[in-house]
Parts: C-alpha cells; sequence; structure tokens
C-alpha cells in the first residue's frame, strides 16, 4: 500500500477539467481546488509501482498540468516486511 | 493494513499536502497530523543543492515514510518526485553493508579492522617511499561539512599533501571563480527570498525545471499570482523549463559570451544604465589592465545585435529585446548552473551574467542578485566554505596565505610546517597524475568518478593501475570496480551533520536510523584511519559530530563567512541560516555586502559614505564589470565531427544513479539513456525515432536510442548522463577552464550514425 499526497498545479484555465478528469479515475481522492490553480490530492495504489505509473499516466494524459509536486508519500506496509 | 488506518493515512497526505500551500482542510486538522504513530525527524533532501528540508517519518528504527517540512523556508512542504522516493533508497539492495579488500581479483568480506590496518599501512608505505604528494583525496558535494573538514584535516594537515579535490571542480568551480573575480568573496549576495520579489528571471544553461524542480516551483507560483514577471531562457536547447519562458534565446553551445556583451552594451546605450551605481561600486577592467568606464563601452560597442547574432546564431532582435526587458524590469534575478559552468570559459560567462547586475546596480536590493544555483547539496557547504580543493583551507582561506595557514594549523593542532604553500593536484590534474603513477594511492569518498569525469575511459588507467580505497554507500559503482578496498558508509539518515545550500543556508540533520550492516560515519572512518597511521594526537579528540562542527565554525569566527552563531545547539531548533551569522542571537544575513549585511554595517562611515554596496573582499569595496573576450568552445564543429554534443541531467535521475538507480520507480519512469536529435538533423542523416545510432567524439564512440525531437536546435544533439551502461563521459572533452579548472562537459564536436 503506497499513499502519496499531492500539489497538482494546472494551467489557470485548464483547472476545472484536471479536476474532473481526476475525479473520474480510480483511486485518486480530490480535496478541492485552492488558490485557483492547485488541486490537493491523494493517490493509492497497492504498491508504489502503480503509484509512480498512476503519477505518470496523470501527467502525461491530463490536458493542463503544469507539475505535480508530492508532498507526503508512505510506503509504511511494504518496508514493514523489510523488517 | 487496516481500512482506518489506510483512511487516516489519506487524510494526513492530503493535509500535508494542503499546509504546503498554506490551506488547512480541516479545522483542528494540524494536531491531528502529526499523531500517525511515527517519529518525525527534520532532515535535507539528499540530492540538488535547492536543499530542500525533509521530514523522515520513522517506525520501529525504520525509515517508513518521507514529507516536505512545511516549516521549512525553501521548499515550504513541497518535494520533487526524487525527494518522494528518498526513504526507499536507505533499503536499496546495492547498499555497501561490509568493508571488503580485493583479493586475487575478488573483493572479500573483512573486519573494520582489517579493512582500515591494511589501508593505513599502504598509505604510510607510499608516503615514506614516495613523500605526501603520492597520495590523493577525491571528495564530494553529498558529503557532510564535518566529513570533509577531517579529510581535510587528514589530508592538508597531518599527511601533507595538498591533493585534496572533490566533484564540485566539476559542477561549481566556475561559479566560484566568477563571484570571485567579479565581487572578491565566493558564494551569492542574495538568497532564494529575491524570487518572490523578481520581476523578471534570466535563466542562462539552467533547466531549472528538472535540475532544480522546487526552486521552478516557486518561480512558477510567483509568476502565476504575477502575471508580469517575465522570464528570459538562454539555453542551446528547448527544456520543460520553456513552458513559463517569455522569451528564449537559443544560442550555439558555447558562444554565448558575446550575448551577453551585445545585451551589456544595449543596456547602457539605451539608458538603462545605473549611472550612479557605477560611480559609485563598479570598477572596469580587462584580461591585462584596469579600464575606464569609457574605454569599457569602447569594447563594446564591437558586439553589436549583428555581431552577436553572428557569433551566437540567435537572431539579433531577440538579443535586443531580451536586453531591453532586463533593463526595464524594476528588479531582475540571474540564475545559471552547468550551461555556464562547465565550460572552458565558465568563469568568463560568470562574469558577464554578472555584469548585466552591476551596470543597472541590480544588485544588492530584494528581488535582484546574480544568483548560481548548485549541483550538489553540499557543494557549498562542505567543498567551497570548507576548503575541500586543492587551494583551499577551511573558512574561504587559501594555502598560498601564510596566515591562513598559521591559522588553521592552530586550531588543527598542527605544526604549520604541514600544510603546504603551494595548492596541490586540481581533479583533472589529480587523475592525470594517477595515470602517470605520479599518484599511487587515492581515497575517494561519496562520488564515482570512473564515470563522472569528462572523458572518463582515459582515466581508468590510473584507477586500475594505483592503490584505491573506496569509501561509498553503494556498491557496486563504476568507482568500487577499480576499488582495493571498500569501506561501506552511513547514508543520509543514518548520521547527523550539517549540509549548506545554494543560498548560504546551513542546515542541520538528524541521525533517524541506526546504520546498515556495519556501514560507519565516513568521518569516523576516516579518523579511526587517520589514529592508525599514526596521527592519534590529532584526532581522538573528535568523539561526536558536534565536536567536529563547533571546531569548524570557531574558525569561520571573523570571516565573510562566519558561522559562529551557528552551533549544533542553535540549528538543531532552526531550518538553517544564512550566513554571515557572527553570534547566536544574530538572525543570519539575507544580502550581503549591503545594509543589514554584519560585515558591512561595522565598516567604519567614512567607507561605506554616499554607498548602497561595499564589495568588501576587494580592496575599494568596488566590484569588476569584465570586458572578457568572446571565445567559443574548446572543440568547436567542424565538417568531420559536425554536430554539438551536449550532456546534462533528467527530472528523474541524479549524477550517476548510485541512489535514484535503486528506486524502481524512477527507473521505470526513464529507463535508459538517448540522443535527442533535432528533427531536421535526423531527416538529412536517416535517421528515426528509437533507431540505435552511433554517437562519436574524437574520445570513443557509443552505441545509443535515437529521440527524435525538437528540444535540441538542429546542429546540437543531447545526451543525458546518467546511465554506466551508456556512458556519456567517454565522449565528453577533458579540456578545462585555465582559472577554475572545470572541464567543459557541456560541448565538444560529435558525429552520429545509424548503428
Ligand atoms: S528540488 Fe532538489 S532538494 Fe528539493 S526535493 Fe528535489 S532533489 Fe531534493
Amino acid at each position: 500500500m503506497a499513499i502519496a499526497g499531492v500539489v497538482i498545479v494546472t494551467q489557470p484555465d485548464k483547472t476545472m477539467h484536471v479536476l474532473e478528469k481526476l475525479n473520474e479515475m480510480e483511486n485518486v481522492t480530490t480535496y478541492g481546488v485552492h488558490n485557483d490553480v492547485q488541486i490537493i490530492a491523494v493517490f493509492e495504489a497497492n504498491s508504489s509501482k502503480s503509484l509512480e505509473e498512476m503519477s505518470m499516466e496523470i501527467q502525461e494524459n491530463i490536458e493542463g498540468i503544469m507539475a505535480l509536486y508530492p508532498a507526503y508519500v508512505t510506503t509504511e506496509d511494504e518496508l514493514e516486511k523489510l523488517a | 493494513m487496516s481500512i482506518s488506518r489506510r483512511e487516516f493515512l489519506k487524510v494526513s497526505a492530503a493535509a500535508t499536502a494542503a499546509s504546503t500551500i498554506g490551506v488547512s482542510l480541516l479545522p483542528g486538522m494540524q494536531k491531528e497530523l502529526f499523531a500517525d504513530g511515527l517519529n518525525w525527524h527534520k532532515s535535507v533532501c539528499r540530492f540538488c543543492g535547492v536543499g530542500c528540508g525533509i521530514m523522515i517519518g520513522e517506525k520501529n528504527g525504520k525509515v517508513v515514510a518521507v514529507k516536505g517540512d512545511v516549516k521549512n523556508t525553501i521548499n515550504k512542504g513541497h518535494l520533487c518526485v526524487k525527494g518522494f522516493y528518498l526513504h526507499k533508497v536507505v533499503y536499496a539492495k546495492t547498499r555497501l553493508l561490509h568493508p571488503m579488500i580485493k583479493k586475487n581479483g575478488k573483493f572479500e568480506r573483512v573486519s573494520w579492522d582489517e579493512a582500515l590496518d591494511y589501508v593505513a599501512k599502504k598509505f604510510n608505505q607510499i608516503r615514506k617511499q614516495h613523500g605526501p604528494d603520492a597520495l590523493a583525496f577525491y571528495g564530494s558535494g553529498q558529503a557532510e561539512t564535518e566529513e570533509t573538514y577531517i579529510a581535510n584535516k587528514l589530508f592538508k594537515g597531518a599527511i601533507g599533501t595538498n591533493n585534496m579535490e572533490g566533484n564540485p571542480r566539476l559542477c561549481m568551480a566556475s561559479a566560484v571563480g566568477g563571484y570571485l573575480t567579479s565581487f572578491g568573496k565566493d558564494e551569492p549576495a542574495g538568497t532564494y527570498a529575491d524570487i518572490e520579489k523578481a520581476e523578471l528571471f534570466l535563466l542562462v544553461g539552467s533547466n531549472t525545471a528538472e535540475a532544480h524542480p522546487i526552486l521552478f516551483e516557486r518561480i512558477m507560483r510567483h509568476k502565476a499570482k504575477n502575471p508580469d514577471v517575465k522570464i528570459i531562457i538562454i539555453d542551446p536547447r528547448k527544456t520543460p523549463t520553456d513552458q513559463v519562458a517569455d522569451l528564449h534565446l537559443f544560442p550555439k553551445p558555447g558562444w554565448d559570451l558575446a550575448i551577453l556583451h551585445a545585451m551589456a552594451r544595449i543596456l547602457i546605450k539605451e539608458g538603462y544604465a545605473d549611472e550612479n551605481f557605477i560611480k559609485q561600486s563598479v570598477n572596469f577592467k580587462d584580461n591585462k589592465k584596469n579600464l575606464t568606464y569609457e574605454e569599457y563601452k569602447q569594447f563594446l560597442e564591437q558586439f553589436t545585435p549583428e555581431k552577436a547574432a553572428q557569433i551566437s546564431g540567435v537572431e539579433p532582435d531577440k538579443i535586443v529585446k531580451a536586453a531591453r526587458m532586463f533593463g526595464k524590469a524594476k528588479t531582475a534575478m540571474s540564475m545559471w548552473t552547468m550551461g555556464l559552468n562547465q565550460r572552458t570559459r565558465g568563469v568568463w560567462a560568470n562574469n558577464l551574467v554578472t555584469n548585466l547586475h552591476l551596470i543597472t546596480g541590480k544588485i544588492g536590493v530584494p528581488g535582484s542578485d546574480s544568483f548560481s544555483l548548485t549541483g550538489q547539496p553540499n557543494a557549498c557547504g562542505g567543498v567551497r566554505e570548507g576548503g575541500g580543493l586543492c587551494h583551499l583551507l577551511p573558512a574561504h582561506r587559501s594555502v598560498k596565505n601564510p596566515k591562513h595557514r598559521a591559522e588553521v594549523a592552530k586550531v588543527w593542532g598542527v605544526p604549520v610546517s604541514n600544510i603546504q604553500p603551494k595548492p596541490g593536484k586540481h581533479t583533472v590534474a589529480m587523475f592525470e597524475a594517477l595515470n602517470k603513477g605520479e599518484i599511487k594511492g587515492i581515497y575517494i569518498m561519496c562520488t564515482n568518478p570512473a564515470q563522472s569525469l569528462p572523458n572518463a575511459s582515459k582515466y581508468w588507467k590510473g584507477l586500475k593501475e594505483q592503490f584505491v580505497v573506496v569509501a561509498e554507500s553503494f556498491f557496486p559503482t563504476a568507482t568500487t570496480d577499480y576499488a582495493d578496498v571498500v569501506l561501506p558508509a552511513a547514508f543520509w539518515s543514518e548520521k547527523e551533520g550539517v549540509y549548506g545550500c545554494t543560498e548560504r543556508r546551513s542546515q542541520y540533520m538528524e541521525q533517524v536510523i541506526k546504520p546498515q550492516g556495519e556501514a560507519r560515519w565516513d568521518a569516523f572512518i576516516l579518523r579511526d584511519l587517520a589514529i592508525k597511521m599514526g596521527f592519534k594526537k590529532y584526532f581522538e579528540k573528535y568523539k561526536t559530530a558536534e565536536d567536529i562542527w563547533s571546531e569548524y565554525i570557531s574558525l569561520t569566527k571573523g570571516t565573510d563567512m562566519d558561522l559562529s552563531g551557528a552551533p549544533y545547539s542553535r540549528l538543531k531548533k532552526l531550518r538553517g541560516i544564512t550566513w554571515p551569522v557572527p553570534s547566536v542571537d544574530h538572525p543570519g544575513t539575507y544580502k550581503r555586502y549591503t545594509k543589514g549585511d554584519p560585515i558591512f554595517d561595522a565598516l567604519p562611515a567614512a567607507k561605506k559614505k554616499g554607498r548602497r554596496m561595499y564589495f568588501y573582499g576587494k580592496p575599494d569595496g568596488k566590484a569588476v564589470v569584465w570586458a572578457r573576450p568572446p571565445k567559443g568552445p574548446e572543440e568547436p564543429t567542424d565538417a568531420e565531427y559536425p554536430l554539438a554534443l551536449s550532456t546534462g541531467r533528467v527530472l528523474e535521475h541524479w549524477h550517476t544513479m548510485t541512489m535514484t538507480g535503486t528506486v524502481p520507480e524512477l527507473v521505470r519512469a526513464v529507463p535508459k539513456a538517448y540522443v535527442e536529435i533535432n528533427p531536421q538533423d535526423a531527416k538529412k542523416m536517416g535517421i528515426e525515432d528509437k533507431e540505435q545510432v552511433i554517437v562519436e567524439t574524437r574520445r570513443g564512440k557509443l552505441k545509443i536510442e535515437a529521440r527524435v525531437i525538437d528540444r535540441p536546435e538542429p546542429g546540437t544533439i543531447f545526451i543525458p548522463w546518467h546511465w554506466k551502461q551508456w556512458m556519456a563521459n567517454i565522449l565528453t572533452i577533458d579540456a578545462f577552464d585555465p582559472g577554475s579548472k572545470e572541464p567543459e562537459y557541456k560541448v565538444c564536436a560529435a558525429k552520429i550514425k545509424k548503428a
């Protein structure tokens, strides 16, 4: 299980489009638009592999994303297995 | 993982992300956030020189999470994708866990005692038979200041050789040379705080979006809020940084000096110069003599936009436009990195950017600065400030200066005669000397020169033939292949210490977990080696990291980079502090050479009279505007090698991938190297996208996948240099800047054919 909290910066005229597209995606939860161009989202995935794939896919396929900044990521249980 | 824990972590992740942009998702959430069962520790990102604050989440002695440090003024909680995966690198399968000695061509696990006894014996034999200069140390801008400090003392103060270098020679020595010749003192006058106050950014030879992502984000946010903010890029290649550019000048690689002179000419001619500032604070010089302002103007006359266009390949109207934009903006911040530094005229290129600020007075005021960006997290702190190069001693001192040698010897407790007055061998000369057998033993710490040196394969001979010790956290690397002994070094989060980033900020990092396997802290490995070599009385006093830092900052007292007000007790509470910081109640310095800089403030009133800036590194307090010749690259393109090859970085990887190569997500994101070719060139040569091609220079050949893309201009090609399998540095040239000794990684002549 991997969970990441990210800030997605959008082009000002594409913010709502990006939000809609994100909301259509499985394993993505959005937490609102802030400062007009920033969307808070959480990605959940079964492993950090698919987390990365999700990030890439989102950036590549949704028009209007300027950048995606992770602020928090945990792979807590993956690493617990290493113990 | 239970549903409730998962929900909890989701909310924590969202709230953390929200807090980085100043938003509270739910009232009172901030408190809850930290009750997630993890212990959070303050640290700094291990990758680039931006110096982002990272919080390390630890549970049961394991690092399990990271988050951006919201309290850190640099990144305010955000991280780029490299920082995001940093905690996974700690548990990489390639971590080096035990000391090993190569016996009959194979590494065998040995005890620490056996390894260090062996290295001490070999080093002492070499020293006795061939003298101290047959030994050398090669360190890193990723090592902590404390680690470089101990290495410096061992090699310069105890063994008695100045053959002590570090990889910052390869990335920022030209910036050092630029600042020293322009201002008289190294490192920028301003800080990142200028970003939010700048009206214009001039980005030269910098792919900020990929190489310094968090600074790019700050620029982007600032521009989003203030649409009048303008961004000019001077760079031979289109990069992701272009998404925010208002104007992009594409010079032929290595031919941009004329553009900067032409801009200076227009600024003066069209009345954008700050004549008062020039009178108060500026001298003019060429390579031989002092000039008058009038003589400088005459020198500039040759650089009409048309002439600069002819030299650089940039359209004249773009040059005029860039100069006018720079002139009209009330404040301007220039940022540059390897594209200017890694050149045979890197120092000159640095000077010419700074000229624009000195001529227009756009320096020493909020929002204006000529600001060099750093590639590594502690190149500024450990190597520039700590004195980890062959001509330096701690705190911006020089080995040539007898007073400096005496001051350092006193604090080190070594005879002053131990410190040689002559600089040692700079990086390229050092590896050349290893090839020739003049250097017979080398200690390499936290870096990978077999891959990162320019014209790399030329230097494998010396590494193969001489006695090589490599202290590393990862194994194997291109350099450990040549090692006789490998020593496992503690990694980020497994040690405490200080990093000093681009903006003169020193930040303390906590030790969070025990080192993996038998790894040990580099500073203590060196201390124990010193003791085994017979230098016990000089080294036994260092029991903790704080002992080393405290001694180091005592050496900074009274210097231009005074850190004496930044002991561990203070740094542990702060998100770093920007020097000079001369006392524990001093808040740190935002702008140097002007009001608020304690050194400026302490100057006699008569000296400062009528002047808003006093460049105290120069005898008369005046900075220098340089009239440098517009020299091009060492190896221009020609009929045989018609393409200009440039190397650089991608967002997902860092340097030689010893770290990012261990994170499967990052490897998958950019799994292999490629050569970018402009579609026009590709068409002419009949090369298709994704086809295998051979890139050849006068030094080597590389089989690599073609990426046909309009990022490089026609006539230029680009290869990201991170991969061992596709080692771009077998192609690059090892010609170096005669002043800074920094090699010209950024330009050489190449040709391509289908594989
Ligand atoms: S910008 Fe640099 S310091 Fe900041 S998170 Fe990315 S790699 Fe680390």
